[in-house]
């Protein structure tokens, strides 16, 4: 612990930590913009970077993000991320009425000590977690990976179909180039830049960075409304009104420490059920969306619990939660890191370095954002046409810096597509993202598990550990279906009318 | 049939033509386990895909559905894509220290829609450059592209 603090001590790492924390709210606060994109975008500055230094620049990132969210959603009406899909109800509300320090003071109040919590609770829950995990074979790490990419198309939106399609998309695409265990070529076409795989940042900017930006722009969803600032003034809450509310705050932050823990489930829904949770158990559930500071409370102690839920299985199991911790599993796999059980064993130093950069950015996100309360409004100026530019180059010259090939610049263009086809069918980019970065993990762990034993596919079932990972996998699997016909009974349609009208909603 | 019906035919086909390729991938040696070889992987991601998709064609909403993008919408992402392809085009033969700038100044004036000056966008679009070729090239050493033209 003391070596990991003793690498995070020295001016550039902090310098680079409070940049971090700066551009990731400032991500995080534009709408159409997230901490996952900044991350993408800045991962190519981390290659000259040690490793531990790397992780603290993209855990500020990371953390000023989660945080940066709220911004918008309290001071315009429109979620930073959908991790504050929930603070709008509530918090845009409060702003119209002339509270929005109070909203905002308690939204960045619950957001810092969720985060700083909930990295503590990762840190006492990895090392045990990796040590259990240690003693996996192929057979139960194959189960690991497969259960983690169901659990992430289960809860795609609409039509569950559609998360299938973009997971097994990303698990195609990981095929490509040399093959584990005997290195033949796969869908190289002859081209030697395809031989080492598609380059997994030209995946992540191309899918994620430039199919949102160009989307946002065709759809004219670049400019902020204009914020009001007259409310802006003091820190709006005590210390007094916030203890009122502890037996809230920890519920949300359970809610979200869970949900962030569950593969797929990051705070973009924990923040929902943490909110509906809220007004269902409140005495004044008909407050609730007419500016109630309870659901500001709720949905930001929920949705930053969540980054601490979703680093646990990343650190200790090497599984990616969401499409951030998959953003930041790449960040190691370019400083040639394999993150999984073994990472608490043979770079102990470096995963607690991550967790002290992750607390130390929550101290300078908060008191940034409470400090800083009144610069929000000029955040949220900023044109976005120069912004938008400014990062089209950055993916380029990124991509290419790690390459240094123009080819995967080409490649990014092509995913850039492939993302436009996915969002017109209402397919997800996460399941695609987990699928490509667990799919070599998953042929892998499943080729070593067959050679292993000559009993075929059978250990695979007849391993507790990995038999009771796939038995969740194929529940999780048909449990929408078995919901649905039950609701289709109930509403007396068949099964496929009510999928139908699920998507129709999604529409 | 609307564009989830199509969407989905599309996957569909996308799936076998991948099968049909993996049918043809040759294995560098033959292993006398168990192992499944290097073709079945991909082949099963895309029997993932082929029966995904036929899930979704027989779920997918039938008639006519909200259009995704209005026409003026896909005009715009069509002269986005077409820019970077010209900007990929550009890097390969003029270099970054040309052709940055230029796709600068074309990309803040057409999202812009024209609302900021000539002026104004020439000498952001320049920053803009000096600013990554700093980073880039001093900061992270790395070679920027210097164009195969020039």
């Amino acid at each position: 612990m003391l070596q990991a603090l003793g690498s995070l001590m020295d001016p550039l790492t902090l310098g680079l930590i409070f940049i971090g924390v700066i551009l990731g709210i400032i991500f995080g606060a534009i709408p159409g913009l997230s901490a996952s994109t900044g991350i993408a975008l800045m991962l190519p500055l981390t290659f000259v970077m040690k490793p531990s230094v790397a992780l603290a620049f993209l855990g500020g990132l990371f953390v000023g993000g989660y945080s940066g969210g709220l911004i918008s959603a309290i001071l315009i009406g429109v979620p930073g991320t959908p991790a504050s899909v929930a603070t709008v109800y509530d918090g845009y509300p409060m702003t119209r009425k002339g509270q929005a320090t109070k909203a905002l003071s308690a939204g960045i109040i619950c957001s810092a000590l969720s985060t700083f919590l909930s990295v503590i609770v990762a840190m006492l829950f990895c090392p045990p977690l990796a040590r259990i995990a240690v003693n996996f074979g192929p057979w139960e790490q194959f189960s690991l990976c497969f259960t983690a990419i169901i659990l992430v198309v289960t809860i795609s939106k609409g039509n569950m179909f559609n998360g299938l399609i973009s997971a097994f998309l990303g698990m195609l695409f990981a095929t490509v180039g040399s093959s584990p265990l005997d290195g033949a070529m796969r869908f190289t076409f002859g081209n030697y830049s395809l031989y080492g795989g598609i380059n997994v940042l030209a995946v992540m900017m191309g899918i994620f960075a430039m199919t949102s930006l160009v989307g946002n722009f065709a759809r004219g969803e670049m400019e902020c409304p204009d914020v009001d600032t007259k409310g802006i003034k003091g820190f709006g809450v005590s210390l007094k009104d916030m203890g009122k509310y502890a037996w809230l705050y920890l519920k949300s932050f359970f809610i979200g420490l869970w949900i962030g823990f569950l593969p797929g489930m990051g705070g973009g829904l924990s923040n929902i059920v943490a909110y509906v949770q809220a007004k269902s158990s409140s005495k004044t559930p008909e407050e609730f969306g007419k500016g109630c500071i309870e659901g500001v409370i709720a949905s930001e102690s929920a949705n930053n619990a969540s980054v601490g839920g979703a680093i646990i299985p990343m650190i200790a199991l090497g599984i990616p939660g969401d499409a951030c911790t998959a953003m930041l599993l790449s960040g190691l796999m370019i400083q040639g890191i394999e993150a999984g059980p073994l990472l608490m064993t043979n770079s102990k130093a470096l995963v607690y370095a991550f967790f002290i950069s992750l607390l130390l950015s929550t101290v300078v996100t908060f008191l940034l954002q409470f400090f800083g309360m009144r610069t929000f409004p000029y955040i949220l100026k900023i044109p976005t046409h120069f912004l938008y530019a400014a990062i089209f180059a950055i993916c380029y010259i990124g991509v290419y810096s790690n390459s240094m090939s123009l080819f995967t610049c080409l490649l990014m263009i092509v995913f850039c597509v492939i993302g436009f086809i996915m969002s017109m069918g209402n397919m997800s980019s996460a399941p695609f993202i987990l699928g490509f970065i667990l799919g070599p993990m998953l042929e892998t762990n499943l080729r070593k598990g067959l050679t292993y034993t000559t009993q075929g596919f059978l250990p695979f079932i007849t391993r507790p550990v990995s038999g009771i990972l796939l038995l969740v996998a194929v529940v999780s699997l048909f449990w929408p279906f078995i919901r649905d016909r039950r609701a289709a009974k109930k509403a007396g349609k068949t099964v496929a009318e009510v999928q139908m009208a699920d998507e129709k909603n999604n529409e | 049939m609307n564009r989830h019906h199509w969407i989905s035919l599309g996957f569909i086909l996308f799936g076998i033509a991948g099968i049909l390729m993996a049918m043809n991938i040759q294995s560098i040696y033959t292993v006398a386990t168990e192992d499944i070889g290097p073709k079945m992987f991909p082949i099963f991601a895309c029997c993932g895909i082929i029966l995904a998709s036929i899930g979704k064609f027989l779920t997918a909403p039938k008639g006519k559905i909200k259009p995704f993008l209005k026409k003026e919408s896909w005009i715009r992402i069509g002269v986005m894509l077409g820019m970077f392809i010209l900007y990929y085009l550009a890097l390969k033969y003029l270099g970054f220290l040309i052709s940055t700038p230029v796709f600068l100044y074309a990309q803040i004036r057409y999202m812009s829609l024209k609302k900021v000056s000539v002026l104004k966008s020439i000498i952001i679009s320049i920053v803009l450059t000096a600013v990554l070729y700093v980073i880039f090239n001093n900061l992270i050493q790395c070679i920027l592209p210097t164009g195969e033209l020039f």
